[in-house]
C-alpha cells in the first residue's frame, strides 16, 4: 500500500542490496570491454560505438551528450593523441569534467547520466568526459502560482536550472547544497538546500535521515517524495510546501526553512511548513501592509466559509429551524418548496456537480475547459433550481463556498480545504449543529496533532509564539516582521529593528 | 489493529445513532408565529395561533386557528389536527394574553413557556384589551401576516423606548423575584389598526391595573436610563412669564432626551427612598413667541418643566403603590442595600405600599434646537 520503506528486511534482500554495487574490473582488451559493455547495458540502439584508432574506441548514448562539445573538442584531441595512455588523454582534453574510473559500473552509470567513455587498448582504466546536454523547457511564468506583482519566473524540470535561478536569488557563501539519489530504478537526484546559519541544524538533519532511509524502487514527482518523507503520511493535510515560484522558495530559505529540488520535476519542497503559512502568498510581502493583512484576513474568513457555510445551511434547515432569522424565513422556506430531498441530499448533489465542474475543467485543455465553466455554471445552475431540484438560495451559498475554497494560495491545500466540506456537510445532516461542533473538534485536534519535520502544525497560534504573529494572520509593515520564525535558529542578530522605520535625510553637500 | 477496531466499533455505533436525531426540515412545519391565550369557559383555555404556512404552488399564506382545552399542549395537538404540516412553536415571536385572562394570572402561562426548550426567551409579552381571539382574527385590510406585523409593532417601539420591555427574558426574572413585578404593553384594535394602548401592571402574576400609553414615558424614565426619545410637555403659561407670550398653555417638544435614573435607600427604618432622575434633552419645537435666547427664560422653562416631571412620576408611583406592583425595583434595591433585611414577599408588599420616595429631577436644557 505504502511505498515507504519496508520494515522487515530478509537476510537475502539485505544480501541482493550489498551485491548490486559489484565491482568489475575494466577490460584491457578493447573487443572484450565493448562486449562487456554491451552484455551490462543490454546494447541499446543509441549506443554509439566510434573506434578512433586501433587503440582508442569511445563509447557514448545518443541524444545524451552535447554533439558540439564532442565534434570540436574530443575527437580532434583524440586524433592528435594516438597510443597514449588514459593519463594523457585526461590531462590533453580541454573540457571542465574529465575523471578516471577503474571500475565499469561506475564509467556506465555515468555514461547513463551522459559521459562519452574514451577505452584505450590495454589499461584497465577509462576516460570519462561529461559533456551532457539536457534537453529542458524554457523557463516560463509559474502556471499554478500567479501573481500580479513580483517575479515572473517559475523552476523548470532540470535541476541545474532550478539550483541556478536559486543561486542568483541568494549570492551567499552560506547556501549549502547536498545532493542525494534515490531510487532504486530510477536514480533521481536530488539536492537538500539550507542556508548554514539560520536553517535549524535538527531540521537539516532529520530531511537528511529521512531521504537516505528511503528505500523505494522510483521516484519521479517531487510531490511523491513530499508525501514519503513528511510526518504523517495518512494526514489529508500537506505538511511540506510544494511550490513552483523560486522567490518563494528563497524567501522560506531565508526564513530559515530547509529546501529540496528534485531532478525531473518543476515543484521544490519546503520544510518544516506551519498550517498558517499555507495560506500565505509572497505577494503578500510585495503590497502595502494594510492591503496584504486584509487579504490575508480575507483568505481567512474564505476558509471558514468554506467548510462550515453549507453545512450550516444544512444544519439550520434540517433541525435547527428556530435560529434563521424572520426576514430570511419566507425566502428560504419559499425557495425550499418545491425541492423534493431532505436539504443534506439536495446541497451534496450541488457540491457534487461543483466538484465534477473543477475536476472536468482541469483535465481538459484550458479553451475548453472555460466552456465547461460557462456551459456548468448557467445551464446546470439555472436549469436546477427551475426543475426543482435545488433551491436557489443553496446555489448561492454553494457558488460562494466554491469561490472562498479557490481563494487559498496553495493548490494541494486548497484541495484539502474543498474535500474537507463533505464529511461536514454529511455531519450536519446527521446531527445538526452538533454535528458541525464534532467536525470542527475532529480538525481541530489533527491539526493540532499534526507536526512537520517535528516543529508544531499550528505553530504560531499553538503552542502560543506571539512574535510571530507579526507575519501570520496579518502582514505588519516590513520594519516589524521578525525574519526567522521561532522554529528556525536564530544566530543572525535580527537587522530590522524598529529603528529603520525612520529613515534618515541624507544631506549632500 | 486494536486501536482501529475500537475506532470502527465506535464508527459504526455513531451511524446508529444517526436516526435518533428529530428532523424538521423547514418547509415540512408550520411554523407558529404567534400564540394568543384567552380565558375560556370551565377553566380551560383558548389557543389562538398564527401559523405560516409554506405552501409550494400558491403564495404561502397565514392561517389563524383557535381551539380551547385545558393545557396549551392539548390545544396544540388539537390545532394539529386541523393543519397539513406539524406544527413547530420555535419561530415564536409574540406571546398574547387576553385581558380576563390576565386579570385571572398569567404565572402558569409563563411558566410553561419557558419551560418550552424550542421557544427562545427574546419573545414578546403583551396583553392584549378584550380577547385575544377577535383581535387575532380580523380581516386586517392592510395586514398579511398579522403574526409577523404584531412582533414588528412591538420590537420597534420597545426598540425606542416608546414601551416598557416585556421580552420572555425579562418578564420571568422580574416574575421569579420575590420583591419584584412586572409590567406589559397593552394591544388594542381601533378600527382597521393595532396600537399599542397602554401598559398593564402586574402584580404576582396577575394584572391588577394600567395605566394609559401617554404615561409610558414616566413609567420607563423611572424603571430605566434613556438613551434617546423624544417628550411632548405641556407647561403652564404663567410660569415661564415672557412678555409677548400671554396664553395659558405653552405646548414644548424636546428630544435627544437623556436620563439617569438612580434609587437611593435613604433610611431603611423609615421606609424613606430617594428617587433621582438626572434629565438632559434639547429643545425642539416651541411658540416663536418665546425668546429662547434669553438664558433666564430657558432657566425658567427648566424650573417648569422639573414641576412637571416631578408631578407626573409621583402621580404614577401613587398609583402603582395603590395597586401593589413594584416594576421600578424599589424591592431589589431595598434588598441590596440593606444587610439582613430578609425581604419577603408577604412583607415587602406592606413595605413598598407605605414607602416614602423623595423624587428629585433635575432637569437640563442643554441646546435649543438646531436653527440656521
Amino acid at each position: 500500500m505504502f511505498r515507504g520503506p519496508k520494515k522487515n528486511v530478509t537476510n537475502t534482500n539485505e544480501q541482493q542490496n550489498k551485491k548490486e554495487p559489484d565491482k568489475v574490473p575494466i577490460p584491457p582488451s578493447q573487443t572484450e570491454f565493448l562486449s562487456k559493455l554491451k552484455e551490462t547495458i543490454h546494447s541499446p540502439a543509441d549506443l554509439v560505438v566510434k573506434y578512433i584508432s586501433e587503440t582508442v574506441t569511445i563509447t557514448f548514448l545518443d541524444f545524451l551528450i552535447d554533439g558540439k562539445t564532442l565534434n570540436e573538442q574530443i575527437l580532434p584531441t583524440l586524433e592528435k593523441v594516438i597510443n597514449t595512455s588514459p593519463k594523457v588523454i585526461k590531462e590533453s582534453l580541454l573540457i571542465a569534467e574529465v575523471d578516471l574510473v577503474a571500475e565499469l559500473n561506475q564509467g556506465i552509470l555515468e555514461m547513463l547520466i551522459g559521459a562519452v567513455l574514451i577505452h584505450v587498448e590495454g589499461h584497465s582504466e577509462l576516460v570519462i568526459a561529461k559533456i551532457s546536454s539536457y534537453q529542458s523547457r524554457g523557463l516560463s511564468a509559474p502556471e499554478n502560482e500567479s501573481q500580479v506583482i513580483g517575479s515572473q519566473v517559475g523552476f523548470n524540470e532540470n535541476i541545474a536550472t532550478n539550483i541556478s535561478l536559486i543561486r542568483r536569488y541568494i549570492t551567499n557563501p552560506n547556501l549549502c547544497n547536498e545532493k542525494f539519489t534515490v531510487g532504486k530504478d530510477t536514480r533521481t537526484s536530488l539536492s537538500v538546500l539550507y542556508i548554514d546559519g539560520i536553517a535549524a541544524e535538527e531540521h537539516v538533519n532529520t530531511v537528511r535521515q529521512r531521504i537516505s532511509d528511503l528505500d523505494i524502487l522510483d521516484l519521479l514527482d517531487s510531490a511523491v517524495l513530499s508525501e514519503l518523507i513528511d510526518d504523517n503520511s495518512i494526514s489529508m493535510f500537506p505538511q511540506f510546501l510544494l511550490t513552483e515560484r523560486p522567490d518563494r522558495f528563497c524567501d522560506g530559505l531565508l526564513s530559515g526553512k530547509v529546501g529540496i529540488v528534485v531532478n525531473g520535476s518543476s515543484m521544490a519542497i519546503l520544510c518544516p511548513y506551519s498550517f498558517i503559512e499555507f495560506f500565505q502568498s509572497r505577494e503578500d510581502q510585495n503590497l502595502r501592509w494594510p492591503i496584504a493583512t486584509f487579504i490575508r484576513l480575507l483568505r481567512f474568513s474564505a476558509i471558514l466559509i468554506s467548510i462550515f457555510f453549507t453545512p450550516i445551511y444544512v444544519a439550520a434547515l434540517t433541525f435547527h429551524y428556530e435560529v434563521i432569522p424572520q426576514p430570511l424565513l419566507v425566502p428560504l422556506s419559499e425557495s425550499r418548496a418545491i425541492v423534493p430531498f431532505p436539504p443534506i441530499v439536495e446541497a451534496l448533489v450541488l457540491e457534487l456537480i461543483i466538484e465534477l465542474l473543477r475536476e472536468a475543467g482541469a483535465r481538459l485543455p484550458t479553451k475548453v475547459g472555460q466552456t465547461i465553466g460557462i456551459v456548468g455554471g448557467i445551464v446546470l445552475g439555472t436549469a436546477a433550481v427551475q426543475a426543482g431540484i435545488t433551491s436557489n438560495i443553496l446555489i448561492i451559498i454553494i457558488a460562494l463556498c466554491a469561490l472562498s475554497s479557490f481563494t487559498t494560495p496553495n493548490y494541494l491545500m486548497g484541495n484539502v480545504i474543498r474535500i474537507l466540506r463533505f464529511p461536514v456537510i454529511i455531519l450536519a445532516g446527521f446531527w445538526g449543529f452538533l454535528g458541525i461542533m464534532l467536525a470542527f473538534c475532529f480538525i481541530m485536534i489533527h491539526l493540532l496533532r499534526q507536526s512537520s519535520l517535528g516543529a508544531p502544525y499550528m505553530a504560531p497560534i499553538y503552542p502560543p509564539r506571539w512574535k510571530d504573529w507579526s507575519d501570520s494572520f496579518v502582514r505588519l509593515p516590513l520594519p516589524l516582521i521578525r525574519r526567522q520564525s521561532v522554529n528556525s535558529r536564530e544566530t543572525h542578530t535580527i537587522q530590522n529593528t524598529n529603528d529603520s522605520f525612520a529613515k534618515e535625510e541624507k544631506v549632500i553637500e | 489493529m486494536k486501536k482501529i477496531k475500537v475506532l470502527i466499533v465506535l464508527l459504526l455505533s455513531c451511524l446508529f445513532i444517526i436516526g435518533c436525531a428529530n428532523q424538521r426540515i423547514l418547509e415540512r412545519i408550520g411554523l407558529v408565529t404567534l400564540v394568543g391565550y384567552d380565558v375560556a369557559e370551565e377553566n380551560k383555555v383558548t389557543a389562538t395561533s398564527v401559523i405560516r404556512q409554506i405552501n409550494p404552488e400558491l403564495q404561502s399564506k397565514v392561517e389563524v386557528q383557535s381551539e380551547t382545552e385545558s393545557t396549551s399542549k392539548g390545544t396544540r395537538v388539537k390545532v394539529d389536527m386541523k393543519t397539513s404540516k406539524k406544527l413547530a412553536a420555535g419561530q415564536m415571536r409574540v406571546l398574547l394574553f387576553g385581558e380576563d385572562l390576565a386579570k385571572k394570572g398569567i404565572e402558569e402561562a409563563i411558566h410553561t413557556t419557558m419551560m418550552n426548550n424550542e421557544i427562545s426567551t427574546s419573545i414578546y409579552l403583551a396583553v392584549v384589551k378584550g380577547s385575544s381571539k377577535s383581535l387575532l382574527e380580523y380581516p386586517y385590510k392592510d395586514v398579511t401576516d398579522v403574526g409577523q406585523h404584531i412582533y414588528n409593532l412591538i420590537d420597534h417601539n420597545i426598540k425606542q423606548q416608546h414601551t416598557v420591555s416585556s421580552t420572555l427574558h425579562e418578564v420571568v426574572r422580574d416574575n421569579y423575584s420575590e420583591v419584584r413585578n412586572f409590567a406589559l404593553p397593552i394591544l388594542h384594535k381601533k378600527g382597521e389598526f393595532i396600537e399599542i394602548d397602554g401598559v398593564a401592571f402586574f402584580s404576582h402574576g396577575k394584572m391588577v391595573g394600567s395605566l394609559p400609553a401617554g404615561d409610558n414615558f414616566y413609567i420607563l424614565m423611572m424603571q430605566d436610563n434613556f438613551k434617546e426619545s423624544t417628550l411632548e410637555l405641556v407647561l403652564d403659561g404663567e410660569s415661564i412669564d415672557a412678555s409677548k407670550f400671554q396664553e395659558k398653555q405653552l405646548q414644548i417638544a424636546v428630544d435627544s432626551v437623556k436620563t439617569k435614573r438612580s434609587i437611593k435607600v435613604v433610611d431603611p427604618e423609615l421606609n424613606e427612598f430617594d428617587l433621582n432622575i438626572d434629565f438632559k434633552c434639547r429643545l425642539l419645537e416651541i411658540n416663536s413667541l418665546v425668546p429662547i435666547n434669553d438664558p433666564k427664560l430657558v432657566e425658567k422653562m427648566e424650573k417648569a418643566v422639573n414641576q412637571k416631571i416631578e408631578n407626573e412620576v409621583s402621580r404614577i408611583l401613587e398609583y402603582s403603590q395603590e395597586i401593589n406592583s413594584d416594576i421600578y425595583g424599589f424591592g431589589e434595591q431595598y434588598r441590596a442595600h440593606v444587610r439582613g433585611g430578609k425581604l419577603t414577599d408577604q412583607k415587602w408588599r406592606e413595605k413598598f405600599r407605605e414607602m416614602k420616595v423623595n423624587i428629585n429631577v433635575d432637569v437640563e436644557i442643554i441646546r435649543n434646537g438646531v436653527f440656521e
